[in-house]
């Protein structure tokens, strides 16, 4: 990158891996860098990286934005590392977190496990005050009981205070009172009010998603500042964004009186640059398929926007299973967990059939092929016994893989119980794998009311290019993109978001018992927070706001978000409102129920800048200057014989993804290794590198 | 019923599992689907509805994975039903079948059982199913005063509510006028075919595509592993007579409200011989008047779930497991009400089951088995009357007990043996004209053990407008008792304006006026002395239990 040239830095912190991504401002990508996270102390795996950066000509005098993705939050749920947190509530309720919503989630698991909350009931105090549903002040706060509460509180030394009222979510006047009397007992303790923090109806999720933002405020507060100093220390005099778990950015100042919105910060970033990936393809909707060494996740992607889902959970008990973890009630970017990953174990279950997963090997021992001192046979192993993965390939070639030690373990484990073949065993795991990822795909599509039939499927992460082709034609799919610079998807996802900011708060009522007065000062209030903060986030034009509200009729749960007619609402608006949401309940459920009055839940404001993305939309000036040809002419013909499950042995072309150019085309059977993972391109298939980059399969090209 | 035999030609055991864990993702696909399309907040908030699909003989090949055990179980005996009373030829393709027969169904009136023939290339293979609690049918609204099934709602007999793809107006009009809001109802009829549509195609793909050209062998195989599973769980138990008990509170009788209440007694045997194992309920109270009588095919349900749960846990559910069990419920007693008793408490006792069968085998099952918990029976309060605005409202609401403790660990706040979760207080006081004062954990409610029961809450309510009420509710009289040396969970409770109600009370709270639902604790599993006093510990600074707990309820 030339000198002086200003640019933008993504930093994804994951398990594992710390990603960076620069991109000049004129949309040529620069560079990127992978170095080792640093658990307990992330900013010293940045600064690592930003060094290497730094090295290859990279000077952070001339950034003009870092944004940063991190899976801090979610860990220090996870781990129970947060805050001494005290929760103040409405008299008769201090029970809330404690019952959760009294549902056994699944009802064939006699040992069922519920996470404790993450304040126990000690530090859970009631103030005495009530407001009714419609507003009505039943009880007054008492405002000195309630100050002998906070005294009580700050006396046992907690770390920060959680507010959450009954009907806080529109009638707040108690919350704000009780939230001034804190702060005047205490100067800087942090304080996390439910009308802020989450201004929806249901107080079991709302209490929840409350008390989870008090509990890791104090880390992410630290962690951010120390993030600043040390970007400062390097040069660096632009500001910090985060990316929230829903797909926008916030400042820092936000991130740090919200940092629920960081939940899944990181996956997040991925789901964008699917997104992207499927844009640049000339594909509006995509399905994203992530598959890793333990999991595989995957996001719907529709008119390039990923799917929001509003009742997400983190630090499951089960991982698979929905209702196991704690609610974290603020949207988050749906990100479905689909099944297992690479370290994934097979063995046979009590009915003598073969089961893979949940129980996974991790990356200690990992896989037996590892030689780490793993003995049970995994997906990674079943993969190599079917000749998938070169032994030679991994990792760039900088670990060598065991074929034999993989054989070893699936013929004693799978193969010989079950009267198969190594390779029909390492088939059968492949499929079990495959087969299971693409039916909760399908189910979960069902649940989003999305036919996936004409979506492309975006392929990345160690494991997910090897089961892409079974996903995809499980799922009828026929179109799979492998991006380019897989590793360091997230960073690059980081760069691509807009500066976007969602409020939102519950004003439930019926369609026509709406008042007027009450939805335009709300609409209004909603509006100038989310104007005022890309203002001071450097956004003056190209604001770009959507008003939505989340209706159902009357009577159901399962809200559809409805746009909103210009502000301000009147009877006509309201009329056409309820037109509208018939449309819109239509396109999703297939059928219109015009004659039922309608409701009206949480009202949305989302206002955003200019999309970011268009810095993509150019291809990428290294990768378009050398022209096109077949793969297999341009480099020496090797081949490999492999076992690939649903075609059986057959011998692959195997191609370097290096040696393949812009319009570069590969027809399957194929394997191009890529040193982070093996992309199998099956018979039939044939696919062409586009001009960013992206190797684009059709999987049934030739027929 | 076809005997087990071996395969011929046997099915490769990997496509097996591939086709096995794909009819589980099809009727998962279905559940969501009626989840997500329904109306009425019995489905939503409370997932009183179960999705399955079923072989072409009346065998149970694949369930949802939550909501309620009972009406899973149900749906293949309606389809058993079915297959008696109509010839082959009746059963076309586009038909659904409906009906409320309690006898025939869930056991009570309230709940619609819907099936739907599958067919590939004009010929029958399976069957789709989805049953649901409908938010109104007419009737008498009270649930503890009904005297007989006509009052209960609008009877509908197994019938067809679609034939050949064409809707039964005359049936829909029919239960469109009987009932007091027919949006919501009609609604989540349309919710439940919905969620059997997409079955009918993926079935057929599914075959389509490992080119089957019946789903019986299949069904046999699944069947077949399921079966020898629970074989070989039943052989360990050592082969003998095992009875068990339970001892539970009196209910209302309608034409006699004042009339002495005795306690009803639930009595099971169960005889283990070999692979095989029989349930009788021989020797159990006899059928009591008004509503409070279960059904057979409700006490077999949650006698085999509760069996299945304990023996051969977290397999994907099919018929095949039910295979070695036989249950016999003797007509025209408590667990097996004749024709035409009323059918809307059949909870109340049919809950109760369960319990009689841990306790008969937890001397030989003593890491398996639960302690009696605080929902069983369900604590149902409805609500009806006028709202805010002054229209009328009906609505059911559950509130959980402490469920029973168990080898693995204490018990919660939940339902069990159904599954039926809380409403939302800010969603109740939304639509319901009250004010909830508290909703607590009750102190040193949990049945002390090695491990305890769950904690039973309390529950106040505050008249806003005036509104009446219909309590099913038990083990007020007699508590939730442990097992193994578990001491009992605390009795429930309910008061009107501080008066205790007797169970099973429907009643009125005037404007102003407060009621007061205290669930019952779970009992406890071992002897408390072997808790590990860390917890007591903790507990106790949390105030969930007292310094006193243990040593009171052990007299």
């Amino acid at each position: 990158m030339k000198r002086g040239e200003r640019f933008r830095v993504g930093i994804d912190v994951g398990g594992t891996f710390t990603d960076l991504a620069a991109l000049g401002n004129d949309g040529q990508e620069v560079m990127v860098e992978k170095v080792l996270t640093t658990p307990g102390h992330p900013w010293l795996g940045i600064r690592a990286g930003l060094g290497r950066m730094a090295a290859r000509g990279l000077d952070m005098e001339q950034a003009s934005g870092v944004i940063h993705g991190t899976t801090l939050v979610t860990n220090a749920v996870i781990e129970r590392r947060g805050a001494r947190v005290g929760l103040i509530c409405t008299k008769g309720f201090r029970d809330v977190l404690y019952f959760g919503r009294e549902f056994r989630y699944d009802v064939y698991d006699p040992d069922l496990v519920l996470p404790d909350p993450l304040v126990p009931r000690a530090s859970r105090r009631e103030v005495d005050e009530r407001i009714a549903a419609d507003g009505t002040v039943v009880r007054p706060l008492d405002t000195t009981q309630a100050r002998v509460v906070i005294r009580s509180l700050l006396a046992e030394d907690v770390e920060s205070i959680a507010i959450c009222l009954l009907h806080s979510y529109h009638h707040p006047q108690h919350e704000i009172v009780l939230k001034s009397l804190v702060r005047e007992e205490h100067r800087s303790i942090p304080i996390s009010v439910s009308h802020e923090v989450l201004p929806q109806v249901r107080e079991y999720e709302r209490a929840s998603g409350t008390a989870l933002n008090a509990y890791v405020q104090p880390i992410v507060h630290e962690y951010l500042q120390q993030l600043e100093d040390g970007l400062r220390a390097l040069g660096c005099r632009c500001p910090l964004y985060l990316m929230t778990s829903s797909g926008g950015t916030i400042t820092v100042d936000t991130a740090v009186a919200f940092p629920i919105q960081l939940m899944e910060s990181g996956p997040a970033a991925g789901a964008l640059v699917a997104a992207l990936i499927g844009r640049q393809a000339g594909h509006a909707s995509v399905v994203s398929f992530d598959m890793g060494g333990t999991t595989a996740k995957s996001c719907v992607i529709q008119s390039h926007r990923p799917l929001i889902n509003k009742a997400p959970e983190v630090a499951r008990q089960h991982r698979m299973k929905k209702g196991s973890g704690i609610p974290v009630g603020v949207p988050m970017v749906d990100l479905l967990e689909i099944g297992a990953g690479g370290g994934s174990i097979a063995e046979l279950d009590p009915v003598g059939l073969l089961r893979v997963g949940p129980r996974s090997a991790g990356a200690e021992p990992g896989p037996a092929c590892y030689r780490l001192g793993g003995q049970e046979p995994t997906v990674t192993d079943a993969n190599m016994v079917l000749g998938l993965i070169s032994p030679d390939s991994f990792l760039g070639g900088s670990m060598q893989l065991d074929p034999e030690a993989a054989c070893l373990v699936l013929t004693e484990k799978i193969a010989q119980p079950m009267g198969l073949k190594p390779v029909e065993a390492g088939a059968a795991i492949h499929r079990v794998v495959t087969d299971n990822m693409a039916e909760a795909t399908r189910v979960h599509a069902a649940e989003l009311n999305v036919d996936l039939r004409s979506y492309s499927l975006v392929a990345y992460g160690g494991a997910g290019p090897l089961h892409a082709y079974g996903v995809a034609e499980r799922l009828g799919l026929s179109t799979v993109v492998f991006p380019r610079n897989a590793g360091v998807l997230s960073a690059t996802g980081l760069l691509a978001a807009p500066l976007a900011f969602e409020f939102v708060r519950s004003y439930p009522a019926e369609l026509d018992a709406i008042d007027l007065a009450t939805v335009n000062a709300l609409l209004g209030d909603l509006e100038s927070k989310a104007r005022g903060l890309l203002q001071r986030s450097g956004v003056s034009e190209d604001i770009t706001l959507e008003r939505t509200v989340d209706m159902c009729y009357s009577g159901q749960r399962y809200e559809v978000a409805t746009p909103l007619p210009e502000p301000p609402l009147t009877h006509d608006s309201i009329r056409a409102l309820k037109l509208i949401f018939d449309v819109t309940y239509e396109s999703a459920y297939g059928r219109r129920l015009a004659q039922l009055p309608a409701s009206c839940l949480t009202w949305r404001v989302r206002g955003s800048g200019p999309a970011a993305d268009r810095w993509w939309r150019t291809p990428h000036e290294s990768a378009a200057r050398t022209g096109g040809g077949s793969a297999a002419e341009q480099s020496p013909q090797r081949t490999r014989q492999v076992f690939l499950p649903g075609h059986g042995p057959i011998e692959c072309r195997v191609i370097a993804r290096e040696a393949l150019t812009v319009a570069s085309d590969v027809r399957g059977p194929s394997l191009v290794e890529d040193g982070s993972s093996t992309i199998v391109i099956p018979p039939r298939a044939a696919g062409v590198v586009d001009p960013w980059g992206n190797l684009v399969v059709e999987l049934a090209a030739s027929c | 019923m076809s005997n087990p035999r071996p395969l011929n030609p046997p099915i490769d055991a990997v496509a097996v599992r591939l086709m096995w864990d794909r009819l589980v993702s099809i009727v998962d696909e279905a559940t969501v689907t009626q989840y997500r399309t329904a109306f009425s907040t019995v489905v939503q908030e409370a997932n009183d509805f179960a999705c399955s699909v079923m072989d072409r003989r009346g065998g149970t090949l694949a369930n949802s994975r939550f909501g309620l055990p009972s009406f899973v179980a149900t749906q293949a005996v309606t389809l058993r039903s079915l297959l008696a009373r109509f010839d082959a030829g009746e059963i076309r393709d586009g038909d659904v079948f409906i009906t409320n027969d309690p006898w025939i169904g869930t056991g009570q009136v309230m709940d619609l059982t819907l099936l739907r023939p599958i067919f590939r290339d004009g010929r029958l293979v399976a069957f789709a199913g989805s049953v649901a609690h409908a938010p109104d049918l007419g009737g008498v609204q009270r649930w503890n005063t009904s005297t007989d099934v006509f009052e209960e709602a609008i009877f509908i007999p197994l019938m067809k509510l679609y034939e050949g793809g064409s809707p039964n107006r005359t049936l829909l009009d029919l239960i469109a006028a009987n009932t007091r809001i027919p949006d919501l109802t009609i609604g989540d009829l349309e919710a439940q075919l919905a969620a059997m549509r997409p079955i009918t195609s993926r079935l057929v793909s599914l075959m389509d595509e490992y080119g089957l050209e019946s789903l019986d062998p299949l069904a046999d195989d699944i069947y077949v592993r399921s079966e020898t599973a629970m074989r070989s769980a039943i052989a360990g138990i050592p082969d003998a007579t095992y009875t068990g008990e339970v001892v539970s509170d009196g209910f209302p009788d309608p034409l006699d409200l004042a009339k002495p209440r005795d306690p009803i007694l639930i009595r099971a045997t169960v005889v283990v011989a070999g692979e095989e194992m029989r349930v009788g309920f021989a020797g159990s109270s006899t059928q009591q008047p008004g509503s409070f009588n279960s059904i057979w095919t409700f006490t077999e349900a949650y006698t085999l779930y509760g069996l299945r749960l304990i023996l051969v846990p977290d397999l994907p559910n099919n018929a095949g497991f039910y295979r070695p069990i036989s249950v016999d419920c003797p007509e025209g007693s408590v667990v097996n009400a004749r024709f035409p008793a009323a059918t809307l408490s059949r909870h109340a006792v049919g809950h109760q089951v369960v319990d009689a069968v841990y306790a008969a085998l937890a001397p030989v099952l003593p890491g398996a088995v639960i302690a009696q918990g605080g929902s069983a029976p369900s604590w149902d309060l409805i609500l009806m009357g006028k709202d805010l605005r002054g229209r009328p409202f009906n609505r059911l609401v559950i509130i959980n007990g402490g469920s029973g403790a168990r080898a693995a660990g204490d018990g919660y706040t939940w339902c069990f043996p159904a599954n039926i979760s809380n409403t939302p207080i800010e969603i109740l006081e939304t639509s319901v004209p009250v004010l909830c004062e508290e909703k607590a954990v009750i102190v040193d409610s949990a049945g002390p053990g090695r491990h305890r029961g769950g904690f039973g809450q309390r529950i106040s309510l505050r008249a806003r407008n005036g509104f009446g009420f219909s309590l099913i509710n038990a083990r007020v009289g007699h508590a939730p008792q442990g097992l193994l040396g578990g001491q009992p969970g605390r009795r429930g409770r309910a008061l009107l304006d501080g008066q205790e109600i007797p169970p099973g009370t429907d009643g009125e709270v005037p404007a102003g006026h407060q009621l007061v639902i205290e669930t019952p604790g779970g009992g406890g599993m071992g002897p408390v002395i072997e808790r590990d006093p860390r917890r007591t510990a903790i507990e106790m600074e949390d105030g969930l239990v007292t310094a006193s707990w243990g040593s009171l309820q052990s007299d």
